[in-house]
């Protein structure tokens, strides 16, 4: 009898010591998780659309990790997007403030090195800059077809939010 | 992700075992008979179904709203391993011959990547889905076409391995060495679906 | 359950894994990650240092209490514990290197289920010291990594060109070796070296139902040990 509780007993002790630790080391470690990732997204957004004062909005859009405004009234969009590979495409998408596309900096990409370096070129990308309107046409790229589609239909939903929501967004 | 989306990816485009590389050793190493991939494929899709019912739930309901979800590693594969030493007892007594037929395989099952990857993943695609229930119906679905994803390449490649029995090889990459150049044959023809899109 | 006699001395358990024992070019196991991760050759080290970390772990905890787990429960004690120094190790990687965090992406968490990490935990760490068992962990995981660079290395520098970024043959670059069938072909191609070099026939089947111990620890049920 003692032998067929001390195994479910030693497991559930072990559970509770495993889970006692990550406890501790997820409060070592929260902040500074939260840390690089906000050090990581002023980054990129510094890098992409310059230096200014960018604020998070609080509201939440289906599809859109959340939508920053900087001072100049540029709204930015932190999506992610299909590619190859599933939600492996981060994006920044900015538009300024007639709800043209201004912008986009691929934060990280998890498609492969040939394909994530043909969708980052200025010539692919600068089909994109001045939409007001989702639209289904837009240039491929050969050789990187599911990458160049991700980017596309991420703009389009940046686009198609922006259109819905554009009260909320701009004086919010 | 719609419904066609989820199971056209988790069947062809993304296939487990050929695109997202999970669910490999068995995958290699299963017998080269198609009735005994069929029987493994069956198990494995059984229990990526049963580990999704359970881990969903308790990642949404228990974890994610207790800022816990650093927790899912532990919690998902401590499930799948109790799961299967369920299932193995239940069928010993219920179904012996089956239970002989899968052999060393099913508590294999437990160290298979595929399955603790499509309860990651689940949470990961599902999570933010619009309520509950939609998430936890997608969930479910995509473990079912994972696992149907996953019979599927290893019934073909029983099929491939069967002939390659009786082909010349090298003796360096007899065995194990040609078992993957022919895998990466199959995969380059699964590659093709990602036009499907 | 007494410690098993070992005649190896400290550097050997140490040295044993990276060549003669590799888990993965000889033992043939882990090779789910060894696919995956391998497009680029800096991902390959990062993931081979990881589960190296969490190896060294995991063998040291499981060396310790080797004496208090029962038999019944030891996969899923193992597997616990495994899985708490691989949640660690993500902290770890998403505090002080996420670029890495994000490109090994599910495959961090899917550390817990790598064969060799459960194998060595059955095969040795509950059976040897606590300095054993930390070498030979160490010694299994550095062969792993080995394994990983080396794929790493020929499909980044044949697929994209590149080697850890640095750009060296661009022009000629076959991209199918970044993409999934590159990874089957590279690593079998890389085996089959192996297995030319050290003039061996190999076992047919990998991982677990190849493995020599499958009899005995599908029978002492707890299903796969290496």
């Amino acid at each position: 009898m003692r032998e067929s509780i001390k195994a479910p007993l030693v497991l559930t002790v072990i559970s509770a010591a495993v889970c006692g630790m990550l406890a501790f080391a997820n409060a070592l470690t929260a902040d500074k998780i939260a840390q690089t990732e906000q050090a990581a997204l002023q980054e990129s957004l510094t890098q992409a659309f310059g230096e200014a004062e960018y604020t998070a909005l609080p509201q939440q859009y289906e599809g859109i990790h959340q939508v920053i405004r900087d001072t100049d009234g540029r709204l930015i969009f932190d999506v992610t997007s299909s590619g190859y590979e599933k939600d492996g495409q981060h994006l920044l998408i900015g538009l300024d403030a007639e709800g043209a596309v201004c912008g986009i900096c691929v934060v990280s990409i998890a498609d492969s090195p040939t394909q994530a370096a043909k969708v980052q070129e200025d010539a692919f990308l600068s089909q994109f800059l001045g939409r007001q309107k989702a639209t289904d046409a837009y240039d491929a790229i050969a050789g990187a077809t599911k990458s160049a589609q991700g980017i596309q239909n991420a703009v389009n939903l940046v686009l198609e939010t922006y259109q819905t929501n554009k009260e909320a967004m701009t004086h919010g | 992700m719609s419904i066609l989306g989820i199971m056209l990816s988790a069947i062809l485009t993304d296939n487990f075992v050929l695109s997202k590389f999970m669910g490999c050793c068995p995958f290699l190493g299963v017998s080269k008979k198609i009735s005994a991939s069929i029987g493994m494929g069956a198990a494995v899709i059984f229990v990526m179904v049963c580990s999704t019912a359970i881990t969903y739930p308790i990642y949404m309901l228990l974890l994610l709203p207790r800022s816990l979800a650093y927790l899912q590693t532990m919690a998902f594969i401590l499930v799948i391993a109790l799961f299967v030493q369920l299932v193995e007892i239940v069928l010993k007594k219920l179904l012996p011959p089956l239970y002989r037929a899968l052999g060393v395989y099913l508590p294999l099952i437990t160290t298979n990547c595929a399955v603790l990857g499509v309860t990651l993943l689940n949470v990961d695609h599902f999570a933010s889905s619009a309520t509950f229930m939609e998430g936890y119906g997608k969930a479910l679905l995509y473990a079912l076409c994972a696992g149907i994803g996953f019979t599927l390449a290893l019934v073909l490649f029983a099929g491939v391995r069967e002939r390659m029995e009786y082909a010349d090889i090298p003796k360096a990459f007899k065995g194990i060495p040609a078992t993957l150049v022919a895998a990466s044959i199959v995969s380059l023809s699964f590659l093709a679906f990602s036009g499907m899109s | 359950m007494a410690d098993a006699e070992t005649s190896c001395s400290l550097r050997q358990e140490l040295c044993k894994g990276l060549i003669r024992e590799n888990p993965t070019l000889v033992g043939l196991l882990g090779m789910c990650p060894t696919l995956a991760v391998t497009q680029e050759a800096k991902n390959a080290l990062g993931m081979g240092i990881a589960t190296t970390l969490v190896l060294i772990g995991s063998n040291v905890v499981i060396s310790l209490l080797r004496r208090v787990i029962p038999q019944a429960v030891k996969l899923p004690c193992y597997i616990v514990i495994i899985a708490g120094f691989v949640t660690m190790v993500e902290f770890l990687l998403h505090g002080f290197v996420p670029e890495l965090y994000t490109a090994l992406g599910t495959f961090l968490s899917l550390i817990t289920v790598n064969c060799i990490i459960l194998g060595r935990a059955e095969l040795f760490a509950c059976k040897h010291t606590v300095i054993r068992s930390a070498l030979d962990g160490a010694g299994m995981g550095l062969g792993f990594t080995l394994a990983l660079l080396l794929v790493g290395s020929v499909r980044e520098l044949f697929g994209a060109g590149t080697l850890f970024g640095i750009s060296v043959m661009e022009q000629n670059a076959v991209s199918v070796l970044t993409l999934a069938p590159g990874g089957f072909f590279v690593l079998g191609c890389v085996i089959a070296l192996v297995n030319r070099i050290a003039h061996r026939e190999p076992p047919r089947t990998a991982g677990c139902t190849g493995c020599p111990n499958a009899a005995t620890c599908a029978a002492s049920k707890g299903g796969c040990s290496q």
